[in-house]
């Protein structure tokens, strides 16, 4: 029987899915019966889930360095950057 | 049991091919979980936030219609095609995005490395602009400024000049340019002295003090967590905290801790990527990811914490 303690210790493993079919039943049959656990691994998933999203705000176009644009042409003629 | 997709899903099918090829993985386990936990306790899903998506094998069993009257999916998601499942078959499951968009995105990549092997500016200027911050970002878990990272990845795209004729695309180009800017970063960090081994004191019982104050003996709850007003990650994003909140904890984050976050969950790679890029072990990055992220929930909670509960 799993405890409060090893569901919040084994949380992240459950929410990427590297438990054993095993530990993933006993998991869900502690979640089913503890309702602060489910809170708890509920506010991690939203945790996770925010984490993703504050990668997504893709600054905009920014024009490429010339530098940059230099050594791609340079590479593109057969002159490798050195 | 129907359900509508989420905004999670809108937001996916939406992404440019770059930003989905980055967090497809990632976005996929999630949701899967989501779906069992609201199976045990459909109360933890406020309504309308519940992502569901469906197996290749159950999709199968799905039937796609234009234009009827079930389950609108929110507009940007293919806002006119609608799921029906057909009577009689196993349960509803749920990957993120359809085989089609993995193979797109595949495809996609396939081009842009073409076009970039051709070379055509227009593909390199779109890729640098795609990459720069991320780079930047990763750069940044080895160097002290902002300046030295910029100067990194700087080095690193013409690294990835010289290189690209021998790219053999064995690993996808993202994860090829961050392998490339976390060696350039560490070469760099180890010029300062200061290349810090990533998990050493980290990943060991010795980071564990608060959490082992949440539990009695027994290892039952003595510290239960308050609720939050909402587990949608959109309508808490709303909140002008949070977001603040989100990066200052990541930036409090202890260095092992914050690379494997940032790798994982920011920048979406999957564990054996973050695992490549960073050189730690798969055991390493599964304890830096869950303690950084214990750390940012228990920050997050310190913002969202509703008076009376």
């Amino acid at each position: 029987m799993l405890s409060c303690k090893d569901v919040s210790e084994r949380c992240t493993d459950y929410l990427e899915r590297e438990l054993t079919w095993r530990d993933r039943v006993q998991y869900w049959m502690h979640l089913a019966m503890c309702a602060v656990c489910r809170r708890y691994v509920g506010q991690m998933r939203t945790t996770a889930a925010l984490l993703k999203r504050v990668g997504d705000d893709v600054p905009l176009h920014a024009p490429l360095d010339p530098a940059l644009r230099e050594a791609f042409r340079a590479t593109r003629e057969g002159r490798p950057p050195s | 049991m129907r359900r509508s997709a989420g905004k999670e899903d809108a937001g996916a099918t939406t992404a440019s091919p770059f930003a989905l090829a980055s967090t497809s993985g990632a976005r996929q386990n999630s949701t899967m979980d989501r779906w069992e936990l609201a199976c045990i306790d459909t109360t933890l899903q406020s309504p309308g936030t519940t992502s569901i998506r469906y197996t290749s094998r159950a999709q199968s069993s799905l039937v796609k219609r234009r234009g009827t009257t079930t389950t609108p999916r929110p507009a940007g998601g293919g806002a006119n095609v609608r799921w029906y499942r057909r009577p009689g078959r196993g349960v509803l499951q749920a990957p993120a995005i359809p085989m089609s968009a993995a193979r797109e995105m595949e495809q996609s990549e396939h081009t842009l490395v073409d076009a970039l092997l051709a070379g055509d500016e227009g593909t390199f200027e779109k890729v640098v602009s795609q990459y720069q911050h991320r780079l930047v970002r990763v750069a940044r878990l080895y160097v002290r400024t902002d300046a030295q990272a910029h100067d990194v990845v700087q080095e690193t795209w013409l690294a990835v000049l010289r290189g690209l004729s021998k790219f053999e695309r064995r690993s996808s180009l993202r994860t090829w340019l961050f392998h490339i800017v976390a060696n350039r970063a560490r070469t760099h960090a180890v010029r300062e002295g200061r290349l810090v081994p990533f998990g050493d004191g980290e990943a060991d019982g010795r980071d564990h003090s608060a959490e082992a104050a949440w539990f009695d003996a027994q290892g039952s709850w003595a510290q239960p967590p308050a609720g939050w007003p909402s587990l949608d990650p959109e309508a808490l994003l709303l909140g002008a905290e949070t977001r603040a909140t989100l990066l200052r904890a990541i930036d409090a984050l202890p260095d092992g801790q914050r690379a494997v976050v940032v790798l994982r969950d920011v920048d979406g790679l999957d564990a054996a990527e973050v695992c490549n890029v960073l050189e730690i072990s798969e055991t390493n990055q599964r304890v830096l990811l869950h303690r950084g992220r214990t750390k940012v929930r228990a920050a997050l909670a310190g913002t969202l914490k509703r008076p009376g509960r």
